[in-house]
């Protein structure tokens, strides 16, 4: 303790080089860290509030649930008339484009209101009646908010927003919510394939529990279709490798500038030696030093981090997960590790002869 | 002090040859050597005629290839090196030509780390004492690297006296001091020797410094012999 803080009081300047590196490497692998997790949560906000089993497409839809149709004669999962039962909810999902200010494209949802794919508002109500809908907060970007009557492209129905929800983004985009006749009429008139329409069509059906499924239809765990959703995949792929990367190659630059800060100190270690300093006293010191810099500069890295997510909030898609932080933490820190135990090594290794002779 | 350890350093027999390339080098011959509490003696001898080598085994810094090497009655030469480290701390101290300052203390905490090593108090009396007798008082608080040669050197004595060590030895202390500050640091070094009771040897090529010594030592071709006064 007395040599490592020492030194960190006499060298100031030099520690402070260093731990500045250490924080601006994990202020960026945090940063992106957060980014990263941002972007693939967008992706599947919506659907894992949920906090579903399985979802149920057509086998012909491989895996596509766009491409998926489901209606009622496929399928018993479902009470008689179609509406959801405790553990399985119709769904159908569509894209579309709302206008208010700006323009934005939406994720249009149809769902059972009383089922649990029923989004919880965390303002205004639940759909209760025909043309009511339920947005995401985000689209208060555009100006859309609580009691607001809005249009989409290319359909003429007038909508009304009885209700606001939160964690509701799918590939990305904010979700419309609204009852599935509504969706039905939405979802072709938009696309402006009204001849399609067919008062019984889903695209998919959730499940709460796992349940074996009869052909067309097949069952496919949460996770999996997650994972399928286009662009998911490479998008998660990509970043996992590029922060991968990033993460290793900058834990192993903190572990060679501790090595090489030993290293430099190699001579008053064998003169320390020479004097009878035991070992574990000199291996003490480098690990407590190794110990102030890189926690100080990884907690200092994180809190900047967070801080720049607080202040671009609503702008980029910034999400903390906590699991992922300390995991990361941990790595840097062994890694930190690592480079102080190769220190404590070489300082077993001088030979004090070496000091005096 | 026991009686039983009046004598310090007491080497029997003691040889190190060194194996380089297939070649034999005898760096040290068969040397017996006793040194006892309060003396302070000097070896001279050019440069490779093993001064080193034989100071750094009367030290524990290397083993002797035969021969026994006693500290105050205790044979070092079949210790672990951990007991070797521990017997360099508690029984010998080094002044060295290079100064042996940690640079990143000032002078009040080299002493100091010793108290941490030993985990004993601070005595601060006795530093202030000590910085007194060898006039740095006012480098207390400075780093090795703002003190001038000579400071520097009566820094690392005075960093050998305030640890435990009986045996005090100087690989060519005064070697980057002009002859006005060698002369200070040898003279005083010699008067806490016999103060305190210490046993000191000096490696010097300074013929001008052997007057302050009790006893000197020629060393040739690894030959260690004491000169006639
Ligand atoms: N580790 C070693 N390996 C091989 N030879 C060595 C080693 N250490 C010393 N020697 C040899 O032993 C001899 C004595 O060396 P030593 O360092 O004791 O000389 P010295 O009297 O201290 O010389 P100087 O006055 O130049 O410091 C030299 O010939 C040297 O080359
Ligand atoms: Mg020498």
């Amino acid at each position: 303790m007395f040599l490592a803080l020492n030194e960190l009081i006499k060298e100031k300047s030099r520690f402070a080089l260093i731990t500045a590196v250490i924080i601006l490497v994990s202020y960026l692998v945090f940063f992106l860290l957060a980014l990263a997790y941002g972007l693939a949560t967008s992706y599947t906000k919506a659907v894992d509030t949920w906090d579903a089993d399985s979802i149920v497409l057509n086998q012909n839809a491989n895996g596509t649930i766009g491409r998926s149709i489901i209606t009622q004669k496929n399928t018993s999962l479902l009470n008689a008339d179609g509406s959801a039962t405790d553990t399985a909810a119709p769904l159908g999902v569509g894209t579309a484009t709302i206008e208010k200010d700006g323009s934005e494209d939406i994720a249009l949802f149809g769902i059972d209101p009383t089922s649990f794919l029923a989004p919880t508002p965390i303002e205004g109500r639940s759909i209760q009646n025909e043309h009511e809908i339920i947005v995401s907060n985000e689209l208060s970007s555009i100006g859309i908010k609580l009691n607001d009557t809005i249009t989409l492209q290319g359909d003429d129905t007038s909508y009304i927003v009885v209700g606001i929800t939160d964690n509701a983004s799918f590939q990305a985009a904010p979700v419309l919510y609204m009852s599935l006749k509504d969706w039905r009429t939405a979802a072709s008139a938009t696309s402006g394939m009204i001849g399609m329409r067919d008062d019984t069509s889903i695209n998919a059906i959730v499940l709460k529990e796992g349940r074996a499924v009869d052909a067309p239809l097949e069952a496919q765990s949460i996770k999996d279709f997650i994972y399928t959703l286009p662009g998911y995949q490479a998008q998660v792929l990509t970043f996992s490798l590029m922060i991968g990367f990033l993460i290793g190659i900058a834990a192993f630059v903190l572990a060679i500038f501790i090595y090489i800060l030993t290293l430099q100190k190699k001579e008053i270690f064998g003169v320390l030696k020479a004097e009878g300093v035991p070992n574990h006293y000199i291996a003490s010191s480098v690990i407590i030093q190794v110990a102030i810099l890189s926690i100080g500069g990884l907690i200092i890295g994180m809190g900047l981090a967070l801080l720049t997510g607080t202040l671009l909030a609503g702008k980029v898609p910034f999400a903390v997960n906590p699991v992922f932080f300390a995991g990361i933490s941990f790595l840097f820190l062994a890694c930190a590790a690592l480079g102080a135990l190769a220190s404590v090594r070489s300082v077993t290794k001088i030979d004090p002869v070496e000091a005096i002779g | 002090m026991s009686k039983q350890h009046d004598v310090i350093l007491e080497m029997k027999n003691v040889t190190r040859t060194f194996t380089q390339a297939g070649q034999k080098i005898n760096a040290l011959k068969k040397t017996d050597f006793t040194i006892k509490a309060g003396e302070m003696v000097a070896v001279i001898g050019p440069s490779g005629s093993g001064k080193t080598t034989f100071l750094t085994i009367a030290g524990g810094l290397q083993n002797p290839t035969h021969g026994t090497v006693i500290i105050r009655g205790k044979n070092i030469t079949k210790l672990s090196q951990k007991q070797l480290s521990a017997t360099r701390l508690n029984e010998v101290g080094f002044i060295l030509q290079a100064s042996n300052l940690v640079p990143f203390l000032t002078v009040e905490k080299q002493l100091k780390l010793l108290d941490k090593v030993y985990r004993r108090p601070t005595d601060t009396k006795g530093m202030t004492t000590l910085f007194k007798t060898l006039q740095i008082e006012k480098n207390r608080t400075k780093y090795p690297s703002d003190l001038s040669g000579g400071e520097r050197q009566r820094a690392a004595i005075a960093k050998v006296l305030y640890g435990n060590s009986n045996l005090i030895l100087a690989d060519e202390p005064t070697a980057s001091l002009d002859t006005t500050r060698a002369f200070e640091v040898i003279s005083l070094l010699a008067k806490e020797t016999h103060e305190r009771k210490k046993a000191t040897i000096i490696v010097t090529h300074d013929e001008r410094l052997l007057k302050y010594c009790d006893a000197v030592y020629e060393m040739h071709d690894g030959e260690l012999k004491k000169r006639k006064k």
